[in-house]
C-alpha cells in the first residue's frame, strides 16, 4: 500500500495537529471518579453562555443607544425645519382631517391618527422624503407640526408615548415616540405649547 | 514508579500485571506514560479541550476497570489505542453546533495574551485546522488524529482500527480532499 504523498494539506495537518500536553487536572479527575465526567464541560459551556449573553446585551445596548436617538434626532430636526419654513411650501393644503389622511396614505402609505373632530386648525401636509410626512396645524395662535416617518429600526422604548412626561412637554419644543413601524415627532414653535399640540390627535383627553 | 513510553514494551508485562493486581503506583506510571498521547488524540478528535478532557478521563477510567481483561494476545499499545478509539467514537457530539458558535464568541473575548503577531496567526491557523478536522466524519477524524497526532503508518492505523489499509487510505484520502478545500486559504497565507 502506497501512502499518500506529502501534499500541502498534509504538511499543514502535521504542523497543526501535533501532540499536546495533558492538563494537570486529568489525574485528579481520574482519582476522583465520582466527579461528573462532564463537569468541566458544563462549567465551560456555562461560562461561555454567560459571555455570549453579555455580548448580546452589550450589542443590543449599543444598537439602541446609536439608533434610537439618531432616528428621533432626524425626525426632530425635520419637525423644527418644517416649523421654520412655515406653511408656504405645503404640498397639500386642507383643513379637513380625512382629506389629509387620505392624501398622506396615498402618497406614502403612512397612516395618520387624525380624528375628524380635532380642535386644532389643520393647514395641510407635505411629503418631506419617501418615508416622511409633515402635517402643519395651529393650536390657537401657535404653529405646530407633526412629523411621521417609517422606520425599521429596533426600539427598546416603545411605550414612551404611554409614559408621557407632562412636565417635559412644558419646557421642550419637540417630543418623539415610536409606534408600530412609525416614528412620531410633535413640535411646537412656542416652548410650552407641546401639551396643547397633543390635541391634534387627543380629543378631550382620549387617545385614538 | 516512573515509566517512559519508549521502554514500556520491556516493562509492559510487569506493569500490566501490577495494574491488574490493583497497584496504584503501576496505574500512575501507565497514566504518566500515556496521558499526553491519549489527551492529544481526544483533543484532535473532538476539537474541544473540555470535551477532550472528558474523553481522556473516560478512557483512563475504562482502562482502570478493564485492564484485567487484557490478556496480552495483542500489543498493549494496540489494545490501549483501541480503547481510545472506541471512547472517542462513542462520545456523543452533543451541543457541537451551538458549542462552536459559543466557542467563537468566547474566543473573541478571551483573546490570546501573546502580543507577538506570529503567535496569534499560528493560534488562529491551528484553530481553523482544528475546526475543519472537527467537521469531518468520526471515522475520518480518528484516522486523521492517529496519522498526524501520533504519526502512525497506515498499517498501524489499520491494526488499531481493525480494518484494512485500503480502508484507512480511503478515509484519509477523502479527509485530505475535504480539508484541502476548506483550508485552501490557509495554504495561500503560509
Amino acid at each position: 500500500m502506497v501512502e499518500t504523498q506529502n501534499t500541502a494539506v498534509e504538511a499543514l495537518l502535521e504542523r497543526h495537529l501535533g501532540a499536546v500536553q495533558a492538563p494537570g487536572e486529568l489525574w485528579a479527575r481520574i482519582q476522583n471518579p465520582a466527579r461528573n465526567v462532564s463537569a468541566t464541560r458544563r462549567q465551560t459551556v456555562a461560562r461561555k453562555l454567560a459571555w455570549a449573553l453579555l455580548a448580546v446585551v452589550v450589542f443590543a445596548g449599543t444598537v439602541s443607544s446609536f439608533r434610537e436617538p439618531k432616528s428621533f434626532a432626524v425626525n426632530e430636526a425635520a419637525a423644527l425645519q418644517a416649523l421654520a419654513r412655515g406653511t408656504d411650501d405645503l404640498e397639500f393644503k386642507s383643513a379637513k382631517a380625512m382629506e389629509i389622511r387620505t392624501w398622506v396614505r396615498t402618497r406614502t402609505g403612512i397612516e395618520l391618527p387624525l380624528p375628524q373632530d380635532s380642535p386644532v386648525q389643520l393647514l395641510g401636509a407635505r411629503v418631506a422624503a419617501a418615508d416622511t410626512v409633515e402635517v402643519a396645524y395651529r393650536v390657537g395662535d401657535r404653529p405646530a407640526t407633526l412629523v411621521v416617518s417609517k422606520t425599521s429600526a429596533a426600539f427598546f422604548e416603545r411605550d414612551r408615548h404611554r409614559k408621557l412626561n407632562r412636565e417635559a412637554l412644558q419646557v421642550a419644543r419637540t417630543y418623539s415616540w415610536a409606534e408600530g413601524s412609525q416614528l412620531f415627532t410633535l413640535a411646537c414653535a412656542v416652548p410650552g405649547g407641546l401639551e396643547a399640540a397633543c390635541s391634534l390627535c387627543h380629543v378631550y383627553g382620549k387617545q385614538l | 514508579m516512573v515509566l517512559e513510553s519508549n521502554d514500556l514494551e520491556g516493562k509492559t508485562r510487569d506493569v500490566i500485571a501490577a495494574c491488574q493486581r490493583g497497584e496504584r503506583d503501576a496505574f500512575r506510571a501507565l497514566f504518566e506514560a500515556y496521558q499526553d498521547k491519549v489527551y492529544s488524540i481526544a483533543l484532535r478528535y473532538s476539537g474541544d479541550r473540555a470535551v477532550a478532557l472528558d474523553i481522556a478521563q473516560e478512557i483512563f477510567l475504562k482502562l482502570l476497570s478493564s485492564i484485567g481483561e487484557y490478556r496480552g494476545n495483542a500489543g498493549f499499545e494496540t489494545w490501549l489505542y483501541r480503547v481510545v478509539v472506541n471512547c472517542c467514537l462513542d462520545h456523543r457530539r452533543r451541543t457541537r453546533r451551538i458549542g462552536l458558535f459559543i466557542e467563537s464568541l468566547w474566543q473573541g473575548f478571551s483573546a490570546p495574551k501573546q502580543s507577538v503577531l506570529q503567535d496569534l496567526m499560528r493560534a488562529e491557523m491551528e484553530e481553523q485546522v482544528q475546526r475543519s478536522v472537527a467537521s469531518l466524519s468520526p471515522d475520518q477524524r480518528i484516522a486523521i488524529a492517529l496519522r498526524y497526532t501520533e504519526g502512525f503508518s497506515y498499517e498501524r492505523i489499520a491494526e488499531i482500527l481493525n480494518c484494512s489499509m485500503g480502508t484507512v487510505a480511503s478515509r484519509l484520502n477523502r479527509a485530505h480532499k475535504i480539508l484541502e478545500r476548506r483550508l485552501s486559504h490557509l495554504r495561500e497565507r503560509r
